[in-house]
């Protein structure tokens, strides 16, 4: 029994580390990206892929830690204070993500269309998301209710739409990236489980860890880059 | 020649752009082509020069972009050719329309310095037949061309075909290549002259920031 648990355990802290690296990677790369680039949106759209990146990596370090979690399923010490305010974090820092994609999606789509008015519904969202954050202080079916599914939701809607009328091949690659890992996220947070075992985390962490690789995919595809040889520069 | 209103630039291009000449800038979206236009516009506007400047986006979105790259701008302002809040409205789906509106302008700067800045292309190439936009473009800068007309038109990479690009660039008197360059974990930003009238070709890169004075430019060597 305690072997199993064990393993549980070892197996565990290897999803972590795996998850952390991956999204600290993937957060690196966004950085990277946003050094080498001037105009504004895209600037603060790999922001956004490195806010997100990191978020995940505090997420899975917090949520995901052995014997963070009681026998009836809920928080202790350290994850019950903090683990709502980084899930608040790493949702609108998700959310933040959408709403600069649908901007720098708009600049490349070759007719300027708003797609689905975002210009103006993004101010509502915004509003209604922090008010919703307030609120989580209160109850947290607020954080899972809205602050959780604005992302998902914004994100089901717009991308396809913004991928269509893109006609930026890099930026339609990154919407897919980031469509699968939403996609994923969306999975990882709906099974969570009620009773969380060290084993039950294993389970519910693989959707989270294949979700960093494609964040990380999706960081490294926000811009073309080349690679230049040595008799280039002669 | 007219001075791109970046020195650095300037010096590795035997004093700026050649007269009567078309440029094209080619880069990803967001590498900072448009401020190659910007300042340029800036230039023209300081020394005189009559500018054009014809986009597909707002004034206001152009401005605040301009602003962005710590551009002042506001004292002199070129002609614009734009979307929305311009002088002379810009409908992308009138290429007549945009032909002769740019003509018009033409004819009635003839005898000054002209600097027309554009970043409608990738949207023409997009919404159009490449073949027609060749046509287009072909006729439209050799008209411009019996003026005294610089041209600096910016090209999105990743939004067509290698060989649409080419076809482009065969159609510029100079080609400026801005591109993001992955040396191991880093990402650079680069720039090179892949071609330009009356300078001989130059195979190096230069990397490249901007600042509130223009352009930093370095030799690259990997």
């Amino acid at each position: 029994m305690s072997s199993s648990i064990g393993q549980a355990e070892v197996a565990l802290t290897a999803e972590i580390v795996l998850i952390i690296a991956l999204a600290v990677y993937g957060g690196y790369r966004a950085l990277g990206i946003r050094h080498a680039l001037f105009s504004r949106t895209y600037r603060n759209q790999a922001l956004a892929a490195a806010v997100a990146s990191l978020a995940l990596a505090f997420l899975a370090l917090t949520n995901l830690t052995p014997g963070s979690y009681s026998n009836s399923g809920s928080p202790t010490g350290f994850l019950a204070i903090i683990g709502p305010i980084f899930l608040t974090v790493t949702y609108s820092a998700l959310f933040y993500m959408v709403d600069i994609t649908a901007r720098a999606g708009r600049f490349s789509d070759p007719l300027l269309r708003d797609t689905l008015h975002w210009s103006q519904v993004r101010k509502v969202l915004w509003a209604l998301n922090i008010l919703c954050i307030v609120l989580t202080f209160v109850t947290r079916i607020f954080l899972l209710l809205f602050t959780f599914l604005l992302p998902i939701v914004a994100g089901a809607l717009l991308f396809p739409v913004l991928a269509k009328r893109t006609g930026d091949i890099v930026l339609r690659r990154h919407l897919a990236w980031l469509g699968a890992f939403f996609a994923l996220f969306f999975l990882s947070v709906l099974f969570y489980p009620s009773v969380a075992t060290d084993t039950e985390l294993v389970f519910d962490g693989i959707p989270l860890a294949i979700g960093a690789l494609f964040l990380t995919m999706s960081a490294r595809s926000l811009a073309p880059l080349s690679r230049i040889s040595a008799t280039e520069t002669a | 020649m007219a001075s791109s209103g970046i020195p650095a630039l300037d010096k590795i291009m035997a004093d700026g752009y050649p007269d009567k000449s078309a440029v094209l800038v080619v880069g990803p979206p967001g590498i900072g082509k448009e401020a190659l236009g910007y300042w340029f516009t800036k230039t023209g506007l300081v020394q005189g020069d009559f500018c054009l400047y014809v986009t597909r986006l707002s004034v206001r979105e152009v401005l605040q972009d301009v602003k962005g790259f710590g551009i002042d701008m506001d004292h002199k302002v070129p002609l614009w050719l734009a979307s929305d809040g311009g002088q002379i409205k810009y409908d992308i789906n009138d290429l007549a329309g945009l032909s002769f509106s740019i003509k018009e302008v033409l004819k009635q700067n003839a005898g000054r310095r002209i600097r027309i800045v554009t970043d409608v292309l990738s949207s023409l190439l997009m919404l159009n037949q490449p073949e027609t936009i060749y046509k287009f473009l072909d006729q439209l800068l050799a008209d411009a061309k019996q003026y005294d007309v610089v041209i600096l038109a910016t090209l999105e990479e990743g939004m067509h075909k290698p060989e649409v690009l080419a076809a482009m660039q065969q159609l510029f008197d100079g080609v400026v290549e801005l591109r993001l360059y992955e040396e191991g974990l880093r990402v650079l930003p680069l720039l090179r002259i892949r071609k330009m009238r009356g300078v001989p070709p130059q195979p190096g890169y230069y990397s490249f920031s901007f600042s509130r004075t223009g352009m930093e430019l370095t030799s690259y060597v990997k």
